[in-house]
């Protein structure tokens, strides 16, 4: 457990919702869900209702690095921008970037692939940016950043690992600041994938929207910020359906260490092992009110775990204290525990 | 500025805790050998591992051939684990690897596993590319899915060992495998987890050979790091795994090697290729030797990103002329190829073998370099080395450097 605590010295924010922080907040305080749309990739039997998001303004030193690249990487500048200019300009040898995504550029990827396949080599403008890490690399580039760049790749969890490695390094004197972004693209090679997972599609209730766009934190030490992220689980894997369960409760148990939130800001979205986690949540904090983004916003994994994370810290500006429970696709539980002065 | 942010005082962390990360577990496949003992030898008679690629037609690349590992490799998973038959290739090679690691320290039981790849199941994602149309099962569409993902080889591994630790995924390109060692071990350092995996792998896969091959980065010839007439890198694939504890912890019998610090530097020239002078890699190797409190005579041999591409080699001589200009340095990937995300992880147990073995690694292929280094050209050389310094550099300017110590 990480637990010398994180203060957030600035916040950034593109989704379906908005282009802002305070427009994605206030429309999801609202209940505003964004208008669907569906795509739909040949020799896909079905569409996949979807929440798009438009490209987003990038600031101007970002935009000969971007002239090639793929939305995942204009939605992180974007998001990253908005969190510097909030929390002030960060030094550039002793602020980590990290970096988060589930799906990554997986338009290029796509791309890519199907030349390779239609005509046996594919693009070397469209490589390059297929690389986990190419968003980050431009993130950097737009900041100036020079010290620790590291890109993480998970389900959902993804967004917790980030936040894990930035107490890590804060705590252990490896960086000052550490700006935590993350971004994810859709594409309708993915929404086909989730769809034939039975994690996403038309058609049930249950199934999750899928969405895309960034979210970017700038943390710092606790210091004296009012809201603070108290503790990071470093997580769990999920090995078997019989104990799933009782691994999740060990996991929202250890992150509470004791405290009673007052809010829980769910993941839950559709079906899989996050399924359970509102039923063990009530059963754990049966008086912590609920809060589940997602269903507002869509599930774009790693960004939607910083989705949760901000949202908490939000709701924590008057007072109390939140639980952030992830569970991801591929069975990673984690979290984060925030509490106000 | 929002309600309720503030600015951090000067921030200085809490005080670090410094214990020493030992390395107590060790496992490696690459196209040297199945396993830590052949790919000594191997690596002690600098085999040329490079062979005609098997696994996918490459008739309309430039490059024909690869660094693969031991076309046994999927039968010795298959006997660990039947079920990995089903699995995507770098899974068995994340199982093969793994299991060689935990056989080496019995009841180790990680709290965290690192693990740095680039690829993870890319041929997965292929395979579903592919099948979209052709009326592809549904069972196996979930299959080739859920496989794809990074994380996932490294959580189907880790279940048949039967630990349940959190699984975190560094896929920073070529410098993967090396930053995944890197805080496996800082973990450790801080006092952060007492017992740590870290693991590199890569399988070698269609799109990304033809993502080199259209980059004119593979070479249609030897692969030759350091030759001044080199042409290109030819790629690889493999997976290591290591088990790390604090050395005050454990027996000194125990101990492979220890992890004496390390660095990290981001150039912010190019997506894919580095800064010329080699701004990135001085950078990342003095912070490494700074972390450790290490002068450069302090290092006894440079295990070299190497590539085999000009600009890598040339970049990276200018660095090394700089930081290390006398150390003996060979960069292992004409042996090899380069494994991308899993390259720094095999080249960190190189490290480790030419320190229990007495020898430096060569660099094969060589005929002249105007790298004005001190190459270890063609045959390994014999020598008692201490300390170890081993380079990882990638797309997005991604620059990592590993020290690592013989054991005490």
């Amino acid at each position: 457990m990480t637990g010398a605590g994180l203060s957030i010295l600035g916040a950034g924010c593109v989704t379906a919702l908005g282009r802002n922080w305070e427009t994605v907040w206030e429309k999801i305080r609202a209940g505003e869900m964004p208008v669907r749309e569906s795509v739909q990739g040949p020799g896909c039997p079905r569409p996949v209702e979807v929440y798009r998001t438009a490209l987003p303004d990038i600031p101007s030193a970002a935009v000969a690095r971007l002239r090639r690249s793929g939305p995942i990487s204009y939605f992180a500048c974007a998001a990253a921008a908005e969190a510097v200019q909030q929390s002030g300009p960060v030094p550039a040898g002793r602020t980590a970037l990290i970096f988060a995504a589930s799906d990554g550029a997986v338009t290029y990827t796509r791309r890519f692939y199907e030349e390779v396949v239609a005509r046996g080599a594919g693009s070397p403008l469209l490589f390059p940016e297929t690389v986990y890490n190419a968003p980050a690399s431009h993130v950097a580039a737009m900041l100036g950043l020079d010290g620790v760049v590291l890109t993480l790749v998970n389900d959902a969890s993804a967004g917790m690992d980030a936040l894990s490695t930035a107490s890590d390094l804060i705590h252990s004197g490896g960086a000052d600041r550490c700006l935590v972004v993350a971004s994810e693209e859709l594409d309708w090679i993915t929404c086909e994938g989730y769809r034939r997972w039975k994690l996403a599609g038309s058609g049930s209730k249950n199934r999750a929207v899928p969405a895309e766009g960034a979210v970017a934190l700038v943390l710092g030490p606790p210091s004296s910020a009012h809201v603070r992220i108290a503790r990071v689980h470093p997580g769990r894997t999920l090995r078997r359906h019989s104990s799933a369960r009782q691994t999740v409760r060990r996991v929202f148990h250890e992150l509470a260490a004791g405290e009673t939130p007052d809010l829980a800001v769910i993941s839950a979205s559709g079906k899989g092992p996050a399924g359970m986690e509102e039923s063990v949540v009530r059963e754990c904090f049966p008086g912590a009110r609920l809060l589940s983004p997602k269903q507002i916003a869509g599930e774009a994994f790693a960004a939607s775990s910083l989705l949760q994370c901000l949202c908490a810290w939000q709701e924590l500006q008057h007072a109390g204290s939140a639980i952030v429970p992830v569970i991801g696709w591929s069975g990673q539980v984690g979290g984060a525990f925030l509490t106000s002065r | 500025m929002l309600p309720g942010m503030e600015i951090a005082e000067s921030a200085t962390g809490s005080a670090p805790l410094r214990a020493s990360p030992a390395i107590t577990g060790l496992g490696c496949i690459s196209p040297l050998g199945c396993g830590v003992s052949a790919t000594r030898e191997a690596l002690r008679a600098g085999r040329d591992g490079i062979s005609a690629v098997r696994i996918f037609p490459v008739d309309t690349f430039q490059a024909r051939t690869a660094g693969q590992v031991p076309e046994e490799f999927e039968a010795v998973a298959e006997g660990l684990h039947a079920a990995s038959r089903s699995w995507p290739r770098a899974a068995k090679l994340v199982l093969l690897a793994m299991h060689e690691a935990l056989a080496s320290h019995p009841g180790f039981v990680p709290e965290v596993v690192v693990a740095g790849t680039t690829g993870g199941g890319m041929e997965f994602g292929e395979a579903f590319l592919r099948g979209l149309g052709t009326g592809m099962p549904g069972r196996m569409a979930r299959r080739l899915v859920r496989g794809y993902m990074p994380q996932q080889p490294v959580i189907d591994a880790a279940a048949v060992f039967g630990f349940d630790a959190p699984v975190r995924v560094i896929s920073n390109a070529c410098a993967s495998g090396t930053n995944a060692l890197c805080l496996a071990a800082g973990l450790v350092r801080h006092g952060q987890a007492k017992r740590v995996m870290a693991l590199g792998f890569d399988a070698l896969a269609e799109m990304v050979f033809a993502g080199f091959d259209c980059l004119k980065a593979s070479t249609a010839e030897k692969c030759r790091p350091f030759d001044s007439a080199r042409t290109g890198l030819a790629l690889g694939e493999g997976a290591a795994c290591f088990l790390i504890e604090a050395l005050e912890d454990v027996s000194p019998e125990a101990v492979r090697a220890s992890v004496a610090g390390w660095g990290f530097a981001n150039d912010n020239h190019h997506l894919t290729q580095p800064e010329p002078s080699g701004g990135g890699p001085r950078l990342s190797m003095e912070r490494a030797l700074g972390d450790a409190g290490w002068t450069a005579e302090d290092v006894g041999y440079i295990n070299a990103h190497g590539t085999g591409t000009p600009f890598n080699d040339s970049s990276e001589a200018a660095a090394i002329r700089r930081v290390c200009p006398s150390a003996p340095v060979s960069s292992t990937k004409g042996m090899t190829g380069h494994a991308l995300g899993a390259a720094g992880a095999i080249e960190a147990a190189f490290c480790i073998l030419a320190m229990e073995g007495g020898f430096l690694p060569p660099n094969i292929n060589l005929r002249e370099t105007d790298s004005g280094l001190d190459i270890v050209a063609n045959t390994a050389r014999p020598a008692r080395v201490n300390r170890t310094l081993s380079n990882s550099f990638g797309f997005g300017g991604s620059n990592a450097t590993i020290l690592m110590e013989r054991r005490p």
